[in-house]
């Protein structure tokens, strides 16, 4: 097995400065040449064509992009391994253990009954730590100088080499009537996800979802317009690239239901209603409109508001659970901010309520920072970003001042899920407050790139 | 290779290390003080934030050379006799961490912020740069106001 060059020194420092040392003649790259238009061209050619012709009715449609986005832990790829002949110890922070054994008993000759995993306690990762990748090599190093092997990544080659949220493109067409929305269609196209990290690709495969690819079984079990909108029909194209990608805290939502958000304001413009109104009228259920509700009135919707600053709001119902987000967006500078957010959740049966609130909190702040800063370019065949100096994920001047978070009554007895309940509607918001303050169709995210 | 004193946390230390070693490594490779993070050795995300003469400073681009003779605070150093910084008692108080990796950097920062500006405005507190990627900057904000009120 081909060991990658690595340099090994009692100190992280003492490692890093070695690795100049090291003679590497490179090979080609997996996506060499590939840049960001390049993928772009090819998921836009990989739409599934709609299946209602707009000649018979009134139209809105809308063409959306999403860059690739780095997951950015703030603890870089790490573990410790020691590998012997017959046995391995991990020490790792995983979100999948079985799937780390698996990897690292594969990489290193091993049965996994041979594989000891000690999960340790690991910086947010946001979808990362589900891969195994710091692992594996630990242990491929470990193995190959008969020694234990501390390994970290530094940032850069986290953030250029480690797992990337796929880019997306997206289709969106709904026909509407005087009254009624008729049709909604949407065709998203994104580079495949590697869904092979934990056992929920092979889990979704058993469930009889993996068909005809685990990616878009699990986006057919994700993904569901939440309002009465006639004939609806919404399909993932996936485009395998040799890039390392993985899921991304909410994986395809954040951006199917933001490009979704953003195309039912622009409905309700069209049909001369209010975006809340319209919302209201078109949800489902009595606890879709409460969350709803609940933003609108804690939030002030509609209070009057400066030129080029305003509301915006976003709703997504997954996992069992229902949020609504508001936020107050002022665009009067260069950095657009948002100043205020406001969310309600319904989880079913909050169990840790200023936990359940910070997750939403954070959820905003991702949502912030997706939708108007923070991506990763693809330029001839490496990303560009190498660490949090151009990787613009928000801060604390990008942050709103206020974040409100409402917890909606216990209405079951289980819980649903939480974590990443509240990145979509909060990416929705956000987008759809730039939309309305600055009177543009916003059309690729980040807005600022 | 050379040695280095200095004072950390109240004592004194002495190291042997390449003048140019960072601190971060120092302190964490060789000593064992393992509160400030590294998360991008290049001064932008700050969770390596500690206090040099009572100074915040992003250990990670701080040598060890020129750290020598000077007094090295860092989060295992910040609560005094037994009792917590009001910073920190304020960051329990309003349950800010989530992951935590970044925390001990924000408090540092916040914890020199509030020793020369008692009552920080919210152009104050957004002129801290310290990257939270679980996003909690907003439980910072009602910490640092917590804590100033406090002090």
């Amino acid at each position: 097995m081909a060991i990658s060059p690595f340099a090994s020194r009692e100190t992280f420092d003492q490692a890093m400065k070695a690795v100049p040392a090291l003679a590497v003649s490179w090979g080609a790259g997996s996506v060499d040449g590939v840049s960001d238009a390049d993928v772009k061209a090819k998921l836009t050619s990989a739409i599934a064509p709609f299946a209602v012709p707009p000649l018979l009715a009134q139209y809105v449609e809308g063409t959306f992009d999403f860059a690739f986005v780095n997951h950015a832990p703030m603890e870089v790829g790490s573990a410790v391994a020691d590998v012997h002949s017959n046995s391995a110890e991990i020490w790792l922070a995983t979100k999948s253990p079985t799937g780390a054994q698996s990897a690292v008993a594969g990489a290193v000759g091993l049965q996994p009954a041979q594989v000891t995993v000690h999960v340790v306690r690991g910086g947010g990762s946001f979808g990362r730590r589900i891969y195994s990748d710091p692992a594996v090599e630990a242990a491929q190093v470990s193995q190959a100088i008969g020694q234990p092997i501390r390994l970290m990544w530094t940032r850069n080659d986290d953030m250029r080499h480690g797992r990337m949220r796929p880019r997306s493109h997206h289709q969106l067409r709904a026909t509407y009537s005087s009254s009624d929305v008729l049709s909604y269609e949407h065709r998203m196209a994104s580079v495949a996800v590697d869904f092979t990290g934990s056992g929920a690709g092979q889990a979704l495969i058993d469930a009889g979802y993996g068909s005809p690819t685990v990616g878009t079984g699990f986006f057919q079990l994700s993904e569901a317009c939440p309002y009465n909108f006639g004939a609806v029909t919404e399909t993932l194209s996936e485009v395998p690239y040799q890039l390392p990608t993985g899921t991304w805290r909410s994986v395809y939502s954040a951006q199917a239901r933001t490009a979704e958000e953003i195309i039912v304001d622009e409905l309700a413009r069209v049909m001369g209603k209010d975006p809340v109104a319209f919302r209201l009228e078109f949800l489902k259920t009595d606890a879709e409109r409460a969350v709803l509700n609940k933003v609108v009135s804690a939030g002030g919707w509609g209070r009057p508001m400066a030129a080029r600053t305003a509301q915006g709001v976003g709703f997504h119902a997954e996992y069992r659970s229902l949020s609504a987000c508001l936020v107050e967006i002022d665009c009067t500078a260069s950095t657009p901010r948002v100043t205020k957010a406001v969310v309600a959740v319904d989880v079913g049966l909050p169990v840790n309520p200023k936990g359940l609130q910070a997750q939403a909190m954070g959820s905003v702040i991702d949502g912030i920072s997706t939708i108007l800063s923070a991506g990763n370019h693809l330029d001839n065949g490496a990303f560009r970003e190498g660490s949090y100096q151009d990787f613009l994920y928000a801060r604390q001047a990008n942050a709103p001042l206020s974040c409100d978070v409402y917890v909606m009554p216990a209405t079951r007895s289980s819980p649903g899920g939480a974590g990443e309940l509240t990145v979509p509607a909060a990416a929705a918001a956000v987008a759809n407050a730039y939309a309305r303050a600055t009177s543009t169709k916003p059309r690729s995210f980040p807005i600022n790139f | 290779m050379p040695t280095y004193a200095f004072t950390l946390n109240g004592n004194p230390v002495s190291v042997t290390a390449p003048a140019d070693m960072p601190l971060l490594w120092v302190l964490r490779d060789q000593l064992g003080i393992t509160g400030p993070k590294y998360g991008c050795g290049v001064g932008v995300c700050r969770a390596c934030t500690s206090h040099i003469n009572g100074q915040p400073a992003q250990i990670c681009t701080v040598t060890i050379s020129q750290a020598a003779g000077k007094n090295v605070v860092t989060i295992e150093g910040l609560a005094k006799n037994g009792r917590l910084h009001p910073v920190q008692q304020a960051w329990l108080d309003d349950d800010v961490a989530q992951c935590g990796y970044c925390q001990p950097g924000q408090i540092m920062q916040a914890a020199a912020m509030l020793k020369t500006n008692k009552t920080p405005t919210d152009a104050d507190i957004d002129g801290i740069m310290n990257v939270c990627r679980c996003g909690t900057y907003c439980r910072i904000r009602t910490a640092i106001k917590r804590a100033a009120a406090a002090m």
